[in-house]
């Protein structure tokens, strides 16, 4: 399977956009942006989502916060949260700059609140955007990111999307990535796409849904996958919330392509 | 000329057939050594040979070896022949292991395994170990495990999600709304689906700020409640997990632990061994998968190594795969460490660690099941060897323990390795002394070592061992791949053995020091291209290894040839006597004439050995100067007072004096010094005197012979000059061909004396004169004048005392009138 060399022109200035929210990302699963931007010859910029709802909370007269770990009450300190917001950023700064410069991509950042970055936004822009997990897995995979990169689950539409996540899998796939594709999709899978995959070595599992919901459903659960690939369009179906409803009750990243 | 035998003795000096005896080449069946067969046991020493075998055959305790003699008498090629031949008949003795013991990690576990398995078992616990990493890291990879830890972790995220969901409903319907915040939840109040805030929360009427804080407090404390229960799920979930683990690992690691164990079935304590490793791998099975790989380094892919797992390895101790029949260990080095073990340690992060993969072995573990050669005094030098040494045999097992251990130097970590059961024999090589004093001073050591083999230094010089002797050499020569000799190169060997052992009817049996005069006779022989080693070449090479030695000898023999140290060689002095004194440098000896004086006088001292006044004499000197003035009052003044004080002196002689071999001599000056009668100084005299008046043997007498002899024929022989010897040192004269020569030109004569007259008359020319039947000696004897001057002095003495006596009286006659 020969790399599709077809967006190469605008690789060198498209970006893959990260949403960190430094409230529930695990600093290790940024890794794995790292290394697609590397795959895919893009740019990574981290966006660094502002808590300023939490900000709100902390304003309110009785407002106290129940620590996860123990149980006990303390005092929520607007303060306190934009300080340790501020160090949190600085760390996962610290560390996407380090693995950028290792695999030599260019990074940089930005920081926007809650409501500045809705993802349409950034795909109208022809931005891909990588929601990292908010869920940890149950049990740790050892082993660095290019090592569980090997099962995805791609969300197969008719759309130009779908057409350009099928380049990029090509990319992932002559980079070595890629054991296994959990192909779901409402409608039919060309074969070619299919002959072809499996010809590159993919082992493909078309998984054929009803409607949107069975696809969440899919998405949620199933066979675990090390990174989730969906088409812009289906976020303009069902709308942000709903996917990043999906987002927190998975365990691997999704990749959101323009 | 010998002195004039009219005027002294009548005694005839020895013919030049007895001052050496010689090996008659001619008496060889041989023409070299070559034709003559290798000897193919050890000569000479039948008595050694036969209390090995014994120590050898007996397995009780206790019976280990000590083999005494000199250094170089061939110990180690006595015990290499025997040790190693009886080795071969021997079975090949086990392997030792020490292995992890994961009970109690301090404590290494030993297994004993045949020979050549231990290695086998080594190699086949690293291939376990890769195998591990390789069955566990598939095992955990693969889509089985990894959709039953989706499925499970699944089930928990459903159970936790699935209670916050309530309460966040529950909350939602209060319009409350639970937030996540960076380390836990907070409430927040609601309205339109979105949070109040500061201001819009001001704004609302009492009772409704009132209600929703109520409200806020009561799902706080379900909230809290909530929290808490999940450590309980998340330890469930873990535990379950666990199990997960658990049953990959059987899966990953049951069939390779089965093979393993089938392979040493026949080896009940490795079995329980691999069980011990097969339960630890379970319960840690996690450490065999993949770890979480640095980004920033190449390669590697996390995949553990052999090395991260140093608990599962066999530290192989004693190897004897490859040997046959019992080790025969000689350690050279015998330190506490050496003989015991030791454990090793390694620098982690800044302190000392070991582990049982450090333990390594002492003589002791790499002997067991065979023998064990040490050199005594080494063992006895080496600090805590000797008695670690004894304990070890005692107690029959090896334990490794470090000296810090044991006296407390250092706090690092320390093991206490499992005891290896001993089996062995340990010999013990060194001197006669070192015997000796061990069997006086340590009262453990006889009864650990119970076999005392005694190596001879020399044997008889007769039919057999002259026929053995050119076997021996032949033995050598092979051994050293030197040229053969010839009958004449044979017969000046032996010769010079008789020589060394300073005995000319006993053989040398140094097979050092016969060995060192072969190669560099062999050496002569080659720098005169001969094929083969003639008497012209050991004659080289004695009178090499002499000069080499010799220039002690020439500068103490300058110093008397320059008059710087007083020695007359001609003429006669009174109370003045050439004593010969032999000097030993290690190896060599050589003799030195020095001028030995006496005085008598009136007096009650007796006689007074000035070197011991001076502590310069040693004990035997002074008990044979006590002899001497004991045999003179005996013989003078048995029923008569003794008022005589001489002095007995060593002229220029101040690094001190020990022997009785001058006592002839100082008996001989002290006569002159009470006779009167000069001694001739063309004489030198050696022997020790009894209190019967009779001279017993002494030693170094060839040396001491050669020595007058140098400074005589230096000076040029006059053809009176000679020496004294005891009769008794016949037997032990092996003189320098020079010295023969002389002799046999009747330039030099050698004189033996039985009795200390025939000395007397001898070196002062005089008869001794025989006592008659009135107890009187002729007047004009040594012996009468001695007589008569000692008479002198006791009317002297009376004549003193008179007048002492009449002094007194007249003072009290004085005083009276």
């Amino acid at each position: 399977m020969a790399p599709d060399h077809t967006e190469s022109a605008d690789n060198g200035t498209r970006e893959i956009c990260v949403a960190i929210d430094t409230g529930s990302v695990d600093p290790r699963s940024l890794e794995m942006a790292v290394l697609l931007a590397e795959r895919l010859k893009r740019g990574l910029r981290g966006l660094f989502v502002s808590p300023s709802s939490l900000h709100l909370v902390a304003q309110l007269p009785f407002t106290t916060e129940v620590v996860k770990t123990t149980g006990e009450e303390r005092e929520l300190l607007a303060e306190v949260l934009e300080l340790k917001h501020r160090q949190k950023c600085a760390h996962i700064q610290r560390l996407l700059e380090e693995q950028a410069s290792h695999r030599r991509i260019r990074f940089r950042v930005d920081t926007v609140g809650e409501e500045d970055a809705p993802i349409a936004l950034l795909l109208a822009d022809r931005q891909d955007v990588l929601l990292p997990p908010t869920r940890r897995r149950f049990a740790v995979i050892a082993g660095s990111a290019a090592d569980n990169l090997r099962r995805v689950k791609w969300v197969y539409d008719e759309s130009e999307a779908s057409q350009r996540t099928l380049r990029l899998l090509r990319q992932l796939v002559a980079a070595g990535q890629i054991k296994t594709l959990y192909l779901i999709a409402t409608c039919g899978v060309p074969r070619q796409v299919l002959a072809e995959l499996s010809a590159a070595g993919v082992r493909v599992c078309w998984v054929h849904v009803r409607d949107d919901r069975e696809l969440l459903a899919r998405i949620r659960s199933g066979p675990e996958a090390d990174l989730t690939l969906v088409p812009g369009t289906l976020v303009a179906r069902i709308g942000e919330t709903r996917l990043a409803a999906v987002n927190r009750e998975t365990v691997s990243p999704v990749l959101i392509i323009a | 000329m010998p002195p004039n035998p009219q005027n002294g003795s009548t005694l005839q000096p020895l013919p030049v057939e007895r001052l050496y005896r010689r090996c008659d080449p001619d008496g060889f069946d041989f023409d070299t050594t070559a034709q003559v067969e290798p000897l193919d046991d050890h000569f000479g020493q039948e008595r050694a040979v036969e209390a090995l075998r014994l120590g050898l055959d007996i397995r009780h305790r206790g019976y280990n070896m000590f083999l005494l003699g000199s250094t170089g008498l061939g110990k180690h090629e006595l015990l290499q022949d025997y040790l190693h031949a009886r080795a071969k008949q021997r079975s090949t003795p086990s392997d030792w292991c020490y292995v992890n013991n994961f009970e109690a990690s301090h404590k290494p576990v030993v297994l004993e395994l045949p020979a050549g398995r231990g290695r086998q078992f080594r190699d086949d616990m690293t291939r376990c170990v890769e195998d591990l990493i390789d069955n566990i890291t598939a095992t955990f990879q693969s889509d089985e495990y990894q959709a039953r830890v989706q499925e499970m972790g699944e089930e928990y995220s459903e159970r936790e999600q699935k209670t916050f969901r309530e309460l966040d409903e529950k909350a939602r319907e209060r319009g409350v709304a639970l937030i996540q915040t960076p380390q836990g939840y907070s409430l927040a109040p609601l309205k339109d689906d979105k949070i109040l805030s500061p201001a819009e929360f001001e704004n609302l009427p009492d009772e409704e700020k009132e209600r929703i804080e109520k409200d806020i407090e009561e799902l706080k404390e379900e909230l809290k409640t909530l929290i808490r229960q999940m450590p309980a799920l998340v330890k469930e979930g873990r535990d379950k997990l666990k199990a997960l683990n658990r049953e990959f690992s059987h899966l990953a690691i049951d069939q390779l632990f089965q093979d393993l164990r089938q392979r040493y079935e026949d080896l009940p304590r490795v079995c329980e061994h691999i069980d011990a490793v097969r339960a630890d791998v379970i319960e840690n099975a996690d450490a065999f998968r993949p770890q979480q790989e640095d980004p920033r380094q190449q390669g590697g892919g996390g995949k553990p190594s052999v090395e991260q797992f140093p608990q599962y390895q066999v530290n192989l101790l004693v190897d004897n795969g490859q040997l046959e029949g019992a080790p025969v260990i000689y350690e050279d080095n015998p330190t506490f460490m050496n003989l015991v073990g030791r454990s090793e340690h390694v620098a982690m992060y800044g302190t000392l660690t070991t582990n049982f993969t450090l333990l390594k072995p002492g003589a002791l573990h790499q002997a067991n099941g065979g023998y064990l050669v040490l050199y005594a005094i080494k063992v006895l030098t080496n600090p805590f060897a000797w008695e670690t040494l004894k304990r070890t045999l005692r107690a029959r097992e090896a334990q490794i323990q470090s000296l810090d251990q044991m006296f407390s130097f250092a706090s690092t970590v320390q093991l206490e390795p499992q005891a290896i059961p001993l089996n062995l024999k340990v010999v013990l090589t060194g001197d006669r002394q070192i015997y000796y004093m061990l069997e006086q001073f340590d009262p453990e050591f006889s009864e650990l070592f119970k076999i005392a083999a005694d190596m001879s230094e020399d044997v008889d010089w007769d039919g057999d061992s002259a026929a053995s002797y050119p076997r021996l050499i032949r033995t050598l020569q092979d051994r050293e791949q030197l040229r053969p000799l010839d009958r004449s190169g044979v017969a000046r060997v032996v010769e010079h053995s008789a020589r060394q052992v300073q005995d000319n009817r006993k053989l040398s049996l140094h097979m050092g020091r016969l060995t060192n005069l072969l190669c560099e006779s062999d050496h002569w022989a080659e720098i005169r291209n001969a094929d083969t080693i003639a008497e012209q070449d050991v004659t080289k090479a004695i009178d090499a290894a002499i000069y080499r030695l010799d220039q002690f000898r020439e500068r103490s023999h300058e110093a008397i040839l320059r008059d710087i140290q007083l020695v007359d060689t001609e003429g006669v002095r009174t109370a003045q006597v050439n004593g010969l004194a032999v000097y030993q440098l290690g190896q060599y000896a050589f003799g030195k004439p020095s001028r030995i004086t006496a005085t008598a006088r009136l007096g009650s001292g007796g006689v007074i050995d000035i070197e011991r006044e001076a502590k310069l004499g040693g004990r035997i000197h002074s008990k044979g100067v006590m002899i001497l003035s004991s045999f003179l009052a005996n013989r003078y003044a048995r029923d008569k007072p003794f008022p005589l004080s001489a002095t007995l002196a060593f002229e220029q002689s101040y690094g001190g004096v020990e022997g009785d071999s001058a006592s002839v001599a100082e008996f001989a000056a002290l006569l002159s010094a009470l006779s009167g009668i000069p001694v001739v100084q063309s004489l030198a005299v050696t022997g020790s005197v009894n209190q019967l008046g009779q001279v017993q043997a002494i030693g170094g007498v060839n040396e001491k012979i050669e020595g007058f002899f140098g400074i005589c024929q230096s000076r040029g022989l006059t053809g009176g000059q000679g020496v004294i010897i005891p009769a008794a040192n016949v037997e032990h004269l092996m003189l320098r061909s020079e010295v023969l020569a002389a002799v046999q030109a009747g330039d030099f004569h050698v004189y033996a004396i039985e009795m200390i007259d025939e000395g007397l008359e001898l070196l002062l020319d005089t008869p001794a004169g025989k006592m008659d039947e009135r107890g009187q000696y002729p007047a004009d004897s040594i012996n009468g004048r001695v007589a008569a001057r000692l008479d002198e002095l006791i009317r002297l003495h009376r004549a003193a005392h008179n007048r002492a006596q009449d002094d007194s009286d007249d003072e009290g006659d004085g005083n009276g009138t």
